[in-house]
This record gives C-alpha cells, sequence and structure tokens, in this order.
C-alpha cells in the first residue's frame, strides 16, 4: 500500500516537471529501503561511474563540441558544403542537411542545432524558392540527423551504460547515419525537380577558396576516426586530441574566439550539459543496480519470450515501444533508463548489441520529430514563430522518410555490423 | 540578499568547472602524448581523470540547478500559468531539495564508511577526499533548488 502511495507520488511529481535525477534517486533508495537493504549502497553503486573508462569522454567532446559551435566552424561548413552541392538539384537542401548533422554530432543533439544553424538555413531555402512547408520540416528534421555519427554524445553514452566498445559504435553509425541522409537528399530532389528552385553554377574557384578557409577544421574528421581505426588511440584519447586540436585552432589559429571573452561561457555551458547527463546516470546506477537485484530484467525477458517467438516481430515491438519513448523522454535519460532493460532481451533474440545501439539511437532520432511531443517539434515552433499544428504537418513527409530508413537500418544488420567486421 | 549569495556560489561554481575541464582537456592530452611518444602510462593519473569525471558532474549538475536547466519531462509546466504555476514551482522545488537532502545523508554515511575502510585512490590517495565531492555536490544541488526559485521571484530571470 505504502509503495503504490509513494509510487503514484514520484510519477504525479515527474509529469509535473521534478528534475529526472531526483525522481530515480529517491526511487533507488525507496526500493532498497523497502526490501531491507541500507540505501547507501546507492552511493556506493553512484561512486562506480568512477571506474567507467570511457566515461571521460564525454566533458572531452562536449568541450570540444561548444567550442565549435560558437566559433565561425558552421558557417565555413555551410560555404564549403555549397560550393560541394549547391549546384545540384535540391543542393541547397543537401547542403542544410549535411551542415546540420556535422553540427549536432559535435553538438551532442541536445536540440542546439535548430536554435543556432536552422535559424540560419531557414531563410537561406526560402531564398533559394523552396516552400516555407518544406523547409521549415526540413529544418525541424535536421535538428537530429547526424546523431549517429561519430563522436556523437548519445552514441557515447550508449556505449557506456551498455558496455559496448565505442569504436565499433562510431564505424557502425556510418552507413546508417549517411542513409538517413541519402534518403532526405533525394527527397530534397524530387522537391526541386517538381517546383524547381534557384541553382548556382558549381565554381572550383569558390571550393578551392572554400576549403582554405575551413583548413583547420578539415582535418578534425581525419584525427577523430583516422586515429582510432588506425589504431592509433583509443576513442577517449581521440576525445583529448579533439579538444586540445579544437581549442587550439578555434581560439589561436582562427581567433574566432577570445579566451577572456568567451572561454568562461563555453566551460561552464559544456559543464552543465555534461553535468545534466552525468547525474541522472549516476542517479540510474542505483536503480539499475536494484532492477538488477530485484531480477527485473529476467523477468521481463521471460515475459516477453512467452508472448513473441521470433526475432522479425521482436524487432517491430522494439522499434513502436522506443518511438513512443522517444517522444516522451529525451534522449540521454531514455538511453540510461530504458538501455539496461533492453540489452539482456535483445540478446536473447541475438540481436547484436552494436546493431541494437543504431537502432536504439535511429528511433530516438526520429522521436524528437513524433508527434504530439517530439522535442524538435516544440523547439522548431518556438524558433520560427510557428504553431505547433503546423509543425506536426510540415515534418510528417520527413517522419515517414525516416521512419522507411528505419526499417532498412533494423532489418538489415549489416548496414550497422558490415563496417565493423570488415575493419576487425 | 539572495541575489548575492546565489551570484557568489554561481561564481565559484563557474570557477571550478573551468578549472576542471582546462585541466580534463589538458592532462589528457599531456597523456595521450606520453603514451604515444614515450611509451609511458600513468594509471594513477587516469585514476585521476576518471575521479574529475565525477567532479565535473557535480558541479555541472548545481550549476545546471542554479540556472534551471535540468531534464525533466516538462509536460504540465507548458500549461500551467499564475498561481498555479507558482504552486508547481514550490511544490517541485521543495520535493527536489528534500530528496538532494536524503542523498546527502547516505552519501555522508559514504564516506564515514570510506573513512573507516581507509581506501585509496591510484594506492596513496585516501579515496574519501575525492569522494566527498558526493555529499557536497548533492548538498549544493539541495540549497540552489529554492534559491533560483527565490531569486528569481524577486526579479525575472532569464
Amino acid at each position: 500500500m505504502n509503495g503504490l502511495i509513494f509510487t503514484g507520488i514520484i510519477v504525479l511529481l515527474v509529469i509535473a516537471g521534478l528534475p529526472l535525477f531526483a525522481a530515480i534517486s529517491i526511487s533507488s533508495v525507496l526500493l532498497f529501503l523497502s526490501s531491507g537493504i541500507d540505501p547507501t549502497v546507492v552511493i556506493v553503486e553512484l561512486y562506480r561511474i568512477a571506474s567507467a573508462p570511457t566515461l571521460l569522454a564525454i566533458p572531452l567532446f562536449t568541450f570540444a563540441g561548444f567550442i565549435l559551435a560558437e566559433s565561425k566552424a558552421p558557417r565555413r561548413l555551410l560555404n564549403l558544403a555549397d560550393s560541394l552541392f549547391g549546384w545540384a538539384p535540391g543542393g541547397v537542401a543537401i547542403v542544410s542537411l549535411i551542415t546540420c548533422a556535422l553540427f549536432t554530432c559535435f553538438t551532442g543533439a541536445s536540440g542546439i542545432t535548430i536554435i543556432a544553424i536552422g535559424g540560419l538555413i531557414y531563410p537561406i531555402l526560402r531564398k533559394h524558392n523552396y516552400t516555407e512547408k518544406f523547409s521549415l520540416g526540413l529544418v525541424t528534421a535536421s535538428g537530429s540527423l547526424g546523431l549517429l555519427f561519430a563522436p556523437s554524445l548519445p552514441l557515447i553514452l550508449y556505449g557506456v551504460v551498455a558496455s559496448v566498445s565505442i569504436d565499433q559504435l562510431f564505424l557502425a553509425g556510418i552507413l546508417p547515419g549517411t542513409l538517413l541522409i541519402l534518403i532526405l537528399s533525394l527527397y530534397a530532389a524530387k522537391q526541386d525537380i517538381i517546383s524547381p528552385t534557384i541553382r548556382k553554377k558549381f565554381s572550383i574557384r569558390s571550393l578551392i577558396q572554400t576549403t582554405i578557409a575551413a583548413r583547420w577544421e578539415l582535418p578534425i574528421p581525419i584525427i577523430i576516426l583516422g586515429g582510432i581505426y588506425g589504431g592509433i588511440f583509443t576513442a577517449v584519447e581521440a576525445a583529448a586530441v579533439m579538444a586540445f586540436y579544437v581549442f587550439i585552432a578555434e581560439f589561436f589559429l582562427y581567433r574566432d574566439l577570445s579566451v577572456r571573452k568567451d572561454l568562461v561561457r563555453i566551460a561552464r555551458d559544456g559543464t552543465q550539459l555534461v553535468g545534466g547527463i552525468l547525474i541522472i546516470l549516476s542517479a540510474a546506477m542505483g536503480l539499475t543496480a536494484y532492477l538488477i537485484d530485484a531480477q527485473i530484467p529476467q523477468n521481463l525477458l521471460t515475459a516477453i519470450q512467452e508472448v513473441i517467438h521470433s526475432k522479425f516481430v521482436f524487432l517491430i515491438a522494439l522499434n513502436i515501444f522506443l518511438l513512443i519513448t522517444g517522444a516522451l523522454l529525451d534522449i540521454f535519460s531514455a538511453i540510461i533508463i530504458v538501455v539496461p532493460l533492453i540489452v539482456p532481451i535483445a540478446l536473447s533474440y541475438q540481436i547484436d548489441p552494436v546493431h541494437l545501439g543504431i537502432i536504439f539511437l535511429t528511433n530516438l532520432e526520429i522521436g524528437y520529430i513524433t508527434p504530439p511531443i517530439g522535442l524538435n517539434l516544440f523547439i522548431s515552433s518556438f524558433r520560427f514563430k510557428k504553431s505547433i499544428l503546423e509543425l506536426y504537418r510540415v515534418s510528417v513527409p520527413f517522419l515517414l522518410l525516416m521512419l522507411v530508413a528505419l526499417i532498412l537500418i533494423t532489418y538489415i544488420p549489416g548496414l550497422s555490423l558490415w563496417l565493423v567486421q570488415a575493419l576487425k | 540578499m539572495i541575489t548575492k549569495i546565489r551570484k557568489t556560489i554561481d561564481k565559484f561554481l563557474t570557477g571550478m568547472a573551468i578549472f576542471l575541464m582546462l585541466s580534463l582537456v589538458l592532462f589528457s592530452f599531456l597523456q595521450v602524448m606520453l603514451r604515444n611518444l614515450f611509451g609511458a602510462s600513468m594509471d594513477a593519473a587516469d585514476e585521476f581523470m576518471r575521479n574529475g569525471v565525477l567532479w565535473i558532474a557535480f558541479i555541472g549538475a548545481a550549476l545546471t540547478t542554479l540556472h534551471g536547466k535540468h531534464i525533466s519531462i516538462d509536460i504540465l509546466p507548458r500549461f500551467a500559468k499564475g498561481k498555479g504555476k507558482k504552486i508547481l514551482d514550490w511544490t517541485l522545488t521543495i520535493s527536489a531539495a528534500i530528496i538532494c537532502l536524503v542523498m546527502t545523508w547516505y552519501s555522508t554515511e559514504f564516506i564515514i564508511l570510506e573513512i573507516q575502510m581507509k581506501s585509496l585512490i591510484a594506492g596513496f590517495c585516501p579515496a574519501w577526499l575525492i569522494e566527498i565531492i558526493i555529499p557536497i555536490g548533492f548538498f549544493l544541488l539541495a540549497i540552489s533548488f529554492p534559491m533560483r526559485l527565490l531569486d528569481k521571484s524577486q526579479k525575472a530571470d532569464s
């Protein structure tokens, strides 16, 4: 009875907006108390995050991401992508997709893309004669694109929580992430053919100029991916090198940012994002320990195995469940709370944990624009001063296309695993 | 008065955040260089850096509280207005603060246990010296919640 009352109160508070870490913390304390175990165990479990070797990658990549976001790097990338693809059918839209994807993966996918880049891109799309409906839908959908590319924080966090190699996840995300961009690019090209937009001519001169302008940023992907896959360093070491490199490049080589004016803000904002995520992860350590202790994942597994007999059906159920999760929870909490429950179940259906990670993140990526409460719909509505209903309408075609990609990613494991196996 | 205290705490935490973040960046980079160029490995430094992440987590979380940016499912607050919103804000603030105090209590017990067990980090540093951030962090969170609301009710916060 007491248990029911407490559960009711906590659920009410969570819906009312109680910070998730607080709700998780008190739940684990109460659960341990109810089974007669000293809740100090919650803190012992919490402290275990200090022994997770890959966790260090999170503050380092965040720091680098915030520097890049605050510098003129997005503008330089946009220019470079424009001189590469601006001439093609749907070129400007494709440029937008690629820029958003890069920006999202470097800043950790916190909805910041729409605010920071969407505002830059939307007027450009409109100026090139793209319809309002298409432009708005594209900007909203691009807000979470790029989540599958290294070094996005959700990818790292999944690796930490599921104990899966981050190096492998970085590889696994490349093809599915490209697929998503490709499908949306084809749609953009089709739009352009139906109602032609203004295109610009390809110019080798502008390509050279924009490449030179981005000279210090272009080596970044090579440092990260080349470093990791060339066996030179681990994902955490890559994070260390990138953070240091980006700091030097943007503060001293480009001088976009000043140590006196900008460093304080960037370090503070970065620390806030890291703190906001890691405090939930810390709190969840206790809850996860309790769940395992109480054999909840096993019971869940048995219950599910009684109903679902094939891998195929399980994957459909998983997709539906995750789409709902993605629309309700932000991506970081969703990973922290749901992954420990899902991984053992997925393993019993012979789903590779690396592939599972990619399915997981693709679902959550789509959850961002799933009505009624996908986060990016609200951010876009706020940023572009359009009604939320209008945003539901404009994002539908993008949502459907991303669902097609999701089905391909879910049922063709090779998309995620081929590169991992090829480069082993 | 509250505004002044909040600003002081904010400044102190920001200072800590910058110090921790920059040290992590610098030391982890140095370590990569040492390991790859000279083959030197420093397990002790590794352990300290991992604990540094814990410090960043709590300092960052306290800053997040002061600036009201915690991750939550905020369906209800979007619709609440006027007096209802005020009551909702206070209910949430007090609940969160009490929860953080409970966590402060249990983490203090954890520290006492660690002192008694004489646990060490990297073989020489008493573990509790590093782990003390857990109770301090939860306590900072507990006072930051009401602090933000009190300050906000005096002056609109961005």
